[in-house]
């Protein structure tokens, strides 16, 4: 009955349909119940995670996140790998922040406008800094650009070269801007924070509402 | 074909192969048939260097960007992944950063080169004069790398 009531809510209102065999709407229900459950999140065990630890609010301006631990490392150089992407496994919300705090600082360091042989010699300065994680020139230029808002093809870059591209140009621009461990954590701090609203808005979206107390 | 004038004017054989390549309905596809004469393909990259620092030169950088995507489009080819960035690769390594083609493989820089010497070089968007003048200053960059006080050794010729 509980059940009943419960997919109720979740089921998009139904008029007059007609009398079908038992069996057939049982199994039909069956489907419906599968396709509306959102699919089970797996998280890897033990992977590096960007989501806001339970109880920690985020907009504290303080690093909280394993994800953003990782990248202040690999901005101050004290990274384990030094190959951009970290040795172990990474979670969705780890690649966003680093996402999220790699376009903050290509948007604080260069204009949407800015010369292309400016961006050009600061690729090509971190290649040479990160020497061991043999960048790929273009791929890390296209995706500077496109953190610019420009229309450039990023389409089919490995997700371990974006990574890389990620941690490694964010820590190269960070030493181009000399910033300061405040500066630096206020950007990872603020990336931290939009990633997790972020992922709790493309939850939202996946999830059905939950059903309505009685 | 529409070549007939300048097809005698190149002085190489090779030369008069791309000429004939580069009157045909589909010249990229003509240009690729090219790839089983070694002197041909020589010429060929020696070709697309003049044929896009003409093109270039002296123009913003994100023009390339642009050129790349409207060719690929054109072409219905992806525009916006792989394909796209090793073309504006290419281009970008023969005006002065010859750094970001280094990763293209040999095959793929071939067919990059037909696509776009056939969509630069191509008539009657280049007049056959200026045609044989781009072909001809190929051949003289050939000629002039192939001495051998130029000789690179272990370079590949492509």
């Amino acid at each position: 009955m509980k059940k009943n009531r419960r997919r109720s809510h979740l089921e998009p209102p139904v008029t007059e349909e007609p009398a079908e065999q038992p069996a057939a709407e049982s199994a039909r229900r069956r489907l419906r119940r599968v396709e509306e459950e959102p699919p089970p999140e797996s998280p890897v065990i033990g992977a590096l995670s960007g989501q806001l630890p339970p109880g920690v609010p985020g907009g504290s301006g303080a690093i909280v996140t394993d994800a953003g631990r990782y990248l202040r490392q690999a901005a101050r150089d004290e990274a384990p790998s030094r190959f951009g992407s970290p040795a172990g496994d990474v979670d969705e919300s780890a690649r966003r922040v680093w996402e999220i705090a790699f376009g903050l600082m290509v948007r604080r360091r260069f204009d949407p406008e800015a010369a292309l042989a400016e961006i050009s010699r600061t690729v090509a300065v971190a290649a040479h800094d990160h020497a061991a994680a043999g960048l790929a020139l273009l791929d890390a230029e296209m995706l500077v650009r496109a953190a610019l808002g420009e229309s450039v093809p990023v389409g089919d870059i490995d997700e371990g070269v974006v990574i890389a591209v990620h941690l490694l140009l964010f820590a190269s621009l960070a030493d181009e801007l000399a910033l300061g461990d405040a500066e630096l954590d206020a950007i990872i701090a603020e990336a931290e924070e939009k990633a997790s609203a972020l992922m709790a808005v493309c939850a939202s979206v996946r999830r059905p509402a939950p059903p309505s107390a009685p | 074909m529409g070549q007939t004038g300048t097809l005698d004017k190149a002085a190489t054989a090779a030369g008069r192969l791309i000429l004939e390549a580069l009157g045909e309905e589909r010249p990229a596809r003509s240009l690729s048939r090219l790839i089983d004469s070694p002197r041909a393909v020589r010429l060929l990259r020696e070709l697309f260097t003049v044929a896009v620092r003409r093109s270039f030169v002296g123009r913003e950088s994100r023009d390339v960007t642009r050129y790349v995507r409207d060719l690929l489009d054109y072409q219905s080819l992806p525009a916006a992944g792989e394909l796209a960035r090793e073309t504006e690769a290419m281009i970008r390594g023969a005006i002065g950063e010859p750094e970001l083609a280094h990763g293209v493989p040999e095959l793929r820089r071939f067919e990059l080169i037909c696509h776009v010497v056939g969509d630069l070089a191509r008539p009657p968007g280049v007049p056959p004069a200026e045609l044989f003048a781009l072909v001809d200053q190929a051949e003289q960059r050939v000629a002039r790398f192939d001495r051998p006080r130029n000789r690179v050794v272990g370079r590949r010729a492509m």
